[in-house]
């Protein structure tokens, strides 16, 4: 006989529970898990509970002769003791297992050490409450990219759009979605495509509703995936006199897609630029000049026998963090031959307060760079638990 | 003013949401609270002797009651003070506690725990 049948009552004492004792009240009965899963309710506690909100990046590492890459976790935003264990070892693959794509709080990883591709799984994981989930696989011989599209303020399903590189016709590809809502199977999602130019399939960005592949040629790939349509942005012009472009970072923060190209080894200057909301430009946001920052760290700057110096650096992230009421600062971590730097591109300045704990930060300095931004993987739980 | 409902209350004799027993509870409340309201020992020691002299199905009639009686410290301290108790507890206490019963179908409750095992890390003995 319940001693309390008002769900309002319910929800007044559920939301008052610290995170682990409200996942586990969702094993007391089917009337507490469907009350705990709601939206609303998520939301709300989401919001009542700021101190589970963080924001960061994974870098991963992969070594030789280790059936893991090495992961790291470095907190940008909100609490530190909100970050994510930075050990996927919660998943068990014999095979080891490796991040392939990060969004919205969820992660894609697969196993890391397999010779083939029919041997490979694939799984979705929450690494803050480590639960995952193993997805079917694709059924194809080549997959160039795998990418989760989820946007938990719109719905708590995701999907995971896999870029397969088609069987029988060369330089075509095929996209297949998994959808979490419809659970068992991969679906094929319009006609192959010719794919012609080199895009980076495996380092999708979610934003507006659509996935983005940066492309090394005159445009990038993006895909709407609510209405399954593929379409193309254009790229910068490649400046006169390079062969190649030279991508320094594509990814997603606070709501806008940045881009960064870093042409000449010698380089301390380049531009942050953003794609317009209708996508049919690109425009500098902010301009960068590390010459000052060179000056302060010389490891930055390397000397090779014919004392030709190049410019050691690679960025990040970049990260939007909360300074007071409405007001943002957007931040390029950057890294340097043994370090980690915090720098805030709208005033050009070092930041000294970043949260992040000093032995994360030092790395080998005769190293050189450990990490590039495809290393990288951003991470943001937008809510508390999903 | 926060009491025009208990005056609502008494005025409505066929008043199902709060007995007699319960009303002499939840109305001095804001009183106490008032007195102790600097003293955050002295509400924990409060609370500690609610939860060993009322049963848990009078503490949720409390809660019941103050929410019909808009009394909003007091739906938040009863609250609490039921969070606080059923928090960090296995499964079956949360049960016991409030009349529950598992409803699963078989071999669904063992895959929710196993879904949120680490939610059950650290979780008090019975």
């Amino acid at each position: 006989m319940k001693y309390c049948e008002d769900p309002d009552v319910m929800i007044e004492i559920l939301r008052r529970l610290p995170l682990k004792s409200l996942l586990r009240s969702r094993c007391v009965c089917k009337w507490w898990n469907h009350l705990i899963s709601e939206p609303l309710f998520i939301s709300n506690y989401t919001l009542c509970n700021p101190q589970h909100q963080v924001s960061g990046f994974y870098m991963q590492k992969f070594l030789f002769l280790s059936m893991n890459p090495e992961l790291r976790f470095i907190p940008c935003t909100g609490q530190v003791d909100a970050a994510p264990s930075p050990s996927l070892s919660f998943i068990e693959d014999e095979n080891g297992v490796c991040i392939k794509h990060s969004c919205n709080g969820l992660l894609l990883c697969s196993s890391f050490r397999c010779c083939l591709e029919e041997e490979r799984k694939y799984y979705i994981c929450k690494p803050t409450t480590r639960q995952y989930k193993p997805l079917p696989r694709p059924a194809c011989n080549t997959v160039n990219g795998i990418s989760i599209a989820f946007d938990p303020k719109r719905s708590p399903h995701y999907k995971v759009i896999c870029i397969c590189g088609h069987d029988l016709l060369a330089k075509h590809c095929q996209i297949k979605i998994y959808n979490s809502y419809e659970g068992c199977s991969w679906r094929d999602s319009g006609n192959p495509f010719a794919v012609l130019d080199e895009f980076l399939f495996n380092r999708g960005v979610f934003w507006k509703g659509a996935l983005h592949w940066v492309g090394k040629g005159k445009f990038s790939l993006g895909f709407d995936v609510e209405r399954e349509l593929l379409f193309k942005t254009p790229m910068p012009p490649i400046p006169e006199g390079w062969a190649e472009r030279r991508l320094g970072y594509f990814g997603e923060s606070g709501g806008h897609l940045y881009l960064i190209e870093i042409y000449g080894p010698q380089t301390t200057v380049f531009d942050v630029m953003e794609m317009s909301g209708d996508y049919s430009s690109w425009f500098v946001k902010y301009h960068v000049d590390l010459s000052g920052l060179a000056a302060q760290y010389p490891s930055m700057i390397r000397y090779n026998v014919q004392d030709i110096h190049r410019s050691v650096f690679s960025a990040l992230h970049l990260v939007h963090r909360n300074v007071g009421e409405n007001e943002e600062e957007a931040i390029l971590v950057l890294h340097i031959p043994g370090k980690l730097i915090p720098y805030n591109l709208g005033d050009n300045t070092l930041i000294d307060d970043f949260d992040s704990s000093p032995d994360l930060m030092s790395m080998e300095e005769n190293l050189g760079l450990s990490y590039r931004w495809e290393s990288v993987h951003p991470f943001s739980n937008t809510l508390c638990y999903i | 003013m926060k009491f025009c409902t208990v005056k609502q209350y008494f005025d409505d004799e066929n008043n199902n949401n709060v007995t007699n027993g319960i009303a002499t509870t939840v109305i001095p409340l804001p009183n106490k609270h008032l007195k102790i309201k600097a003293n955050n020992k002295e509400m924990e020691q409060y609370e500690q002797e609610l939860l060993r002299n009322v049963m848990p199905q009078e503490l949720t009639k409390l809660i019941l009651a103050a929410n019909y009686l808009n009394f909003k410290e007091a739906l938040d301290f009863f609250c609490r003070t039921v969070a606080n108790a059923i928090q960090n507890k296995s499964v079956d206490y949360v049960r016991k506690f409030f009349g529950l019963e598992s409803d699963f179908e078989p071999g669904e409750e063992e895959k929710l725990c196993k879904e949120f095992a680490w939610s059950f890390e650290g979780v008090d003995e019975d």
